[in-house]
């Protein structure tokens, strides 16, 4: 009830706070993209395109946890995690929109699809992971995946460029890939206000607090100890003096 | 008796008619180190030195002389630029920049001139391919003489698409658009999407086409050697359309604001560029 409360607050805000240029511009450039390069009538690079417009929707979402007021925003009850948990679970429904219109525009093979759509959701997890754990994070990790996925293309392309379907390699390959970047994103997304367990040896903490509890105070600190406690000091040094009376 | 300060000559100060050297090279060393420690540079360098995978064949050597080598850099030089020349913008010191004496475009010379830091990595990543396939010509013979231009076309190309990158934060001051003009960039390089040899094909400022399909002939035709020098001409012409390009860029992006007609020359002058080098080279 009370996660169903924060819900209804946060997701307006959330909303506002979206890059949305940046989603537009994303997913433009991955319309245009679909539409050069999958001119072609057979189809035959269909995929290819489809890898190109799933580059420009990670540069889309990669900014979508960036939060210019998350130094404000930490101290409120939602946690850090519950809020960027809620920030993907309002972009999900567009980006898959997008991804089907994006996929149905290609006429992309009916067996190439899975493992499209498995590229595309690993690309966007690892933009996301490394924009959440990278200060500003959102500027550098589009550009970052880019590059390394069009490196990967020159230099790999078996693993990068063309899915096989039968080969269990690629299927695990970047199924790995997005599992990694799902708990890096769940690790750096824990709330920094959380409870750190100490890193002191266990075995001296009941001497210290014994030592603590026996501590003796020095006499004038007793005396103001057992004043009212939230009055300041030179206040009730001043209360104490006793002022000459004046003879009757 | 009275007491009349004497008249003090007060001189008034104008750094801004100043002549910009030493800030705009305090600037560019500034500029210049953030941008080869940027992550993205580094990762872009990274990719260039995976082609150092030499197979006894020359491969290396031909991939940084053809300029394919150095795309990846060339990329990462593009987005760090673009990162960089928005930096104030992310910062939201803009404003703060503006009560500076200096006008804008000292900051944006000092971001064009740190570009040039990458001159000797370049020269050190041609160097090193040169040195690690040397011995290719004795054993093989099928290491080309490399012309002038094939030399120059990377680190030129790398400049070009830094110039580049400051213009497009520049002209659209977003993050996303610098990674944008990489994916179309590189996509444009897909067979079949722009026609050899075309209009097109020439406009990219990628050389690694022009110089895979440019003539070559033999160092020595005399010898069965496999010294193949290529032909300069195409090259000489494509070069200067890059070194034009570049100044033009550089020049756009200092352009102060509202001054649309600064733009609309400078758009002119590149369109007259291309054609003219274009028709140049046949």
């Amino acid at each position: 009830m009370m996660c169903r409360r924060q819900c209804v607050l946060l997701v307006p805000s959330l909303l506002r706070a979206l890059p949305r240029v940046q989603l537009a511009v994303g997913a433009s450039c991955a319309f245009g993209l679909v539409w050069l390069l999958s001119a072609e009538p057979d189809g035959a690079r269909a995929v290819v395109a489809l890898q190109y417009a799933a580059l420009a929707l990670s540069l889309g979402v990669a900014s979508i946890l960036e939060d210019d007021a998350a130094d404000t925003v930490a101290a409120v009850p939602p946690s850090l995690l519950f809020r960027r948990v809620l920030t993907i679970a309002i972009v999900v429904p567009a980006f898959v929109v997008t991804w089907a219109a994006l996929m149905s525009l290609s006429a992309v093979a009916t067996s190439s699809a899975p493992a499209i759509t498995l590229q595309v959701g690993t690309l966007v997890l690892v933009t996301i992971a490394l924009g959440a754990a990278l200060t500003r994070g959102g500027a550098i990790s589009g550009p970052l995946v880019v590059i390394a996925f069009l490196g990967a293309d020159a230099f790999a392309p078996d693993w990068a460029l063309a899915p096989d379907l039968g080969d269990w390699r690629w299927d695990a390959i970047w199924a790995g890939l997005g599992a990694g970047a799902l708990l890096a994103l769940l690790v750096v997304s824990r709330d920094p206000a959380r409870r750190v367990p100490r890193l002191q040896a266990p075995s001296r903490e009941p001497q210290r607090e014994e030592n603590d509890r026996n501590r003796v105070a020095p006499r004038s600190s007793r005396r103001l100890l057992r004043s009212r406690p939230c009055r300041n000091p030179a206040t009730v040094r001043a209360d104490n003096l006793t002022m000459p009376q004046e003879p009757a | 008796m009275s007491s009349v300060s004497p008249a003090v000559a007060i001189a008034a100060h104008r750094p801004a008619r100043e002549r910009p050297r030493r800030e705009v090279a305090a600037l560019a060393r500034i500029e210049g180190r953030r941008l080869l420690l940027h992550p993205v540079f580094l990762l872009g360098l990274a990719l260039s030195m995976l082609f150092f995978r030499d197979e006894g064949n020359g491969a290396t050597w031909e991939a940084f002389v053809d300029g394919f080598a150095y795309l990846p850099l060339a990329c990462g030089t593009l987005v760090a630029a673009n990162l960089g020349a928005l930096r104030s913008r992310r910062d939201r010191t803009d404003e703060l920049y503006e009560s500076m004496p200096r006008p804008r475009s000292s900051r944006v010379a000092g971001q064009l001139l740190g570009l040039l830091w990458t001159l000797p990595i370049a020269g050190a990543l041609m160097a090193a391919a040169r040195i690690d396939n040397s011995f290719v010509v004795d054993n093989l013979g099928v290491l080309h003489a490399p012309s002038p231009g094939q030399l120059v076309q990377g680190p030129l190309m790398i400049i070009t698409f830094g110039a580049i990158g400051i213009l497009l934060a520049r002209i659209a001051p977003s993050p996303i658009v610098g990674a944008v003009a990489v994916v179309a960039l590189i996509a444009a390089r897909l067979p079949g999407l722009i026609p050899a040899g075309s209009i097109g094909a020439w406009l990219v400022p990628i050389a690694t086409d022009v110089f895979q399909y440019a003539p070559s002939t033999p160092c020595d035709p005399g010898t069965s050697s496999g010294c193949h020098r290529v032909a300069t001409s195409a090259i000489a012409w494509h070069l200067s359309y890059f070194f034009g390009l570049t100044l033009l860029a550089a020049a756009a992006a200092m352009i102060p604001r509202r001054r649309p007609l600064g733009f609309a020359a400078v758009a002119a002058l590149a369109v007259a560029l291309a054609a003219a080098t274009r028709l140049a080279a046949g």
